[in-house]
């Protein structure tokens, strides 16, 4: 080791001759380390940062492990910021080896390099001789600049229904870097920057995202550039079908009930009260000749907790309705009309929102179905 | 002959007065709002219904034509306003279907009017009465809190029929009092396993987590006389409110389920609640043979872990040598961990 240091003591006649036993003594010793398998003796230091928080990591080894020998190892590291923080705990020991570990919080005002460095020894108290003695070693991490902010922002095609965050704010740090730029690295297509100022953007979607983070935000502050930040772009996907339930209805002949859920592109049902709607994508087309059943205009509902149901209803009696809508159950199959409805969720204006359905009404005499279903459908 | 009439008549206004949730296009139940608006408020039988001519109605900002009805209603109680006659007579529309729901003679309910220059109406066509039963005692206090009495009450009758039961469950399931509670437990409890579904469904929606395990009794058994409407509610339940992760061993077993729409609900809860506690349910129900539960558990593991790059991809996707890849990679990452 270069770094070894010898030790020189002005010596006594006792002195030299319990030196000259200890060099025969260790003449003896290398004698036997000769014949053992060799150890190597290492030092070295290290540094990382870690975790979601930024802390800065930072570390000092020394190991000077032999079998048979009764070594101390000693370590003193210590870990400097770019703004000067200093993490040190002095000199640490112990036998064979000793790892000494540091650390800084994040502070998103003192990002950049970070600086470990270390002082290592190793003393053999067979020899009762330094191995090497104050060797240094060294190490760096760069803080890249940080993105905080929400990591969903809502997506419905346009509509900005209360209670979902359709657009989101990230904020860089450090604060007071001369200049930000701001880019999506990964999944331009799902989503946008905008509205920049100092250290902030602002991110609304665009599509759907397919899988969850799939959509990364770096910013690049002070000549660093971050990680990409995952942000997942979520909206209503499609209508899970539930049950259905066909009854008697003394003015109207039937109600059918097609029963939905919500689910968004992670299949997780939409919790908030949500607006949707119907819309018509065709005429009426009568199945049964002459009939006379009217259709309801197109409506907008707003669903408490993602479940809704199709409520469908025959004719009234009063028209007199041709044919008579009849009493299920049992049900049966004379088809009387039907026409294209598409579903939309995050608007309860008919045609506005993202669609997650199409599919046919089919009225039959006594009870209706949704056929022809597709979702998702966008 | 007549009380033939009358009773079907009842039943059939029985059949219509059920309102299976929230139907779209249709306005949510909102009893708070009914009490606060009505000028009205009658508990009371339908006596008769007539026909009246051709009129133009207003609904949802669309004119439409529409036959006007008259009916006349029996009071039994007044629970807001004043009556000078016990039989109130009160218009009402038959619109091209537009969900509003049906009145006929012999129904027997809470009923919800306004008054207008040409006499009272019906407030709220999409839900013109709440069902009730004669005789119930009593009470005093805010018009809510006696419309609460008189669906609890309908709840606790042995004479009432299961699909009274369950209409009222549904009404309450609406209220977020302590009283519309209280009713839902006692429903909750009751012999017919419709009524007692729903009931249980209402109550886990309003995180009432006690109510799992006799939920999970009612999904692992398939009782008989459960319609799918009930369990379609009682997973929908689980699925979206079961956050606990208390609820785990009960969604552990529910994950063993023979109907698989239980399953996927028992798997989406896991994924919900998440959390170390939640990764060995999770990564049993890999091996599930339902592609959609397969897919919520690798889901659940990646958002769980916050290995993004191993969450699975659309879920229309999902299959074939995609599935088998992330299968092995969270099990080989289970393996691990151990």
């Amino acid at each position: 080791m270069n770094c070894m240091r010898e030790s020189e003591t002005k010596q006594t006649p006792r002195r030299s001759f319990v030196n000259t036993l200890r060099r025969a003594c260790l003449v003896s010793v290398v004698t036997l380390l000769a014949a053992l398998p060799s150890y190597p003796w290492t030092y070295y230091s290290g540094a990382s940062v870690g975790g979601a928080g930024g802390t800065v990591y930072g570390w000092g080894v020394t190991d000077v492990t032999q079998p048979g020998m009764y070594h101390t190892a000693y370590v003193n590291a210590t870990l400097t910021s770019p703004k000067g923080r200093v993490a040190n705990n002095g000199q640490v020991q112990a036998t064979s080896s000793v790892r000494e570990d540091l650390s800084l919080p994040l502070d998103p005002n003192d990002l950049g390099n970070y600086l470990v460095t270390s002082s290592h020894s190793g003393f053999c108290h067979m020899c009762n001789c330094w191995l090497f003695e104050n060797c240094g070693s060294g190490a760096s991490v760069a803080e890249l600049p940080i993105i905080s902010g929400p990591q969903t922002v809502w997506w419905f095609n346009g509509a900005t229904p209360s209670g979902y965050a359709v657009s989101i704010t990230l904020s860089a740090w450090p604060t007071n870097s001369s200049s930000y730029s701001w880019t999506i690295s990964s999944g331009s297509d799902k989503a946008n920057l905008s509205g920049q100022t100092a250290n902030q953007t602002n991110v609304t979607g665009k599509a759907l995202s397919t899988a969850s983070g799939d959509v990364g935000v770096t910013v690049t502050a002070g000549g660093a550039t971050s990680n990409p930040y995952p942000i997942t772009v979520r909206g209503p996907k499609t209508l899970a079908a539930g049950a259905t339930t066909d009854q008697c209805n003394s003015d109207y002949g039937y109600d059918s009930f097609l029963n939905y859920t919500i689910k968004d592109n992670l299949s997780a049902l939409l919790l908030s009260s949500i607006p949707l709607s119907e819309k018509w994508t065709s005429a009426v087309t009568n199945d049964y000749t002459n009939a006379n059943w009217r259709r309801g205009d197109a409506a907008g509902y707003t669903s408490p907790d993602s479940t809704f149901a199709d409520h469908i209803q025959g004719e009234a009696l009063s028209l007199p309705a041709n044919p008579t809508p009849t009493c299920p159950p049992p049900l049966g199959s004379t088809p009387v009309q039907h026409w294209g409805q598409e579903w939309r969720v995050g608007s309860s204006t008919p045609g506005s929102g993202a669609r997650v359905q199409t599919d046919n009404i089919q009225k039959y005499l006594d009870h209706a179905r949704h056929t022809g279903i597709v979702s998702p459908a966008p | 002959m007549r009380s033939d009439l009358s009773s079907f008549l009842l039943f059939l206004s029985s059949l219509v007065a059920v309102s299976p949730g929230n139907a779209t296009l249709v306005p949510n139940l909102h009893l708070e709002s009914l009490c606060n608006q009505g000028d009205l408020i009658i508990v009371g039988l339908v006596a008769d219904v007539r026909r009246g001519g051709e009129t133009t109605i207003n609904i949802q900002g669309q004119s439409v034509e529409a036959l006007s009805m008259s009916a006349e209603l029996s009071a039994q109680k007044v629970l807001k306003g004043k009556l000078a006659n016990p039989r109130v007579a009160f218009k009402f529309f038959i619109p091209p279907p537009s969900g509003y729901g049906g009145i006929a003679r012999g129904q027997f309910g809470v009923f919800f009017l306004r008054e207008s220059k040409s006499g009272p109406q019906i407030l709220d066509p999409y839900h013109p009465y709440v069902v009730a039963l004669p005789g119930a005692p009593g009470t005093s206090g805010a018009c809510l809190d006696q419309v609460t009495a008189e669906l609890a009450y309908v709840v606790a009758s042995a004479a009432a029929p299961p699909r009274a039961k369950r209409e009222a469950v549904e009404a309450l399931r609406s209220l977020r009092t302590s009283a519309a509670a209280l009713a839902l437990t006692t429903a909750a409890r009751d012999a017919d396993p419709g009524t007692r579904t729903l009931a249980i469904a209402a109550l886990l929606e309003r995180g009432e987590m006690a109510w799992l395990d006799p939920a999970a009794r009612i999904l692992l058994s398939q009782e008989r006389g459960v319609d799918a409407y009930p369990v379609w509610r009682l997973t929908t339940a689980i699925e979206g409110r079961v956050k606990d992760p208390r609820a785990i061993p009960t969604l552990v077993r529910l994950l063993h389920a023979t109907d698989v729409v239980v399953r996927r609900a028992a798997a989406a809860a896991l994924r919900n609640i998440g959390g170390t506690e939640a990764i060995g349910p999770l990564t049993e129900a890999l091996g599930d043979s339902d592609d959609q539960v397969v897919w919520t558990a690798i889901l659940g593991l990646a958002l769980t872990t916050g290995d993004l790059h191993h969450g699975p991809g659309a879920e229309e996707e999902f299959n074939g040598k995609q599935k088998e890849t992330y299968v092995n990679y969270w099990r080989n990452w289970a393996k691990s961990q151990r």
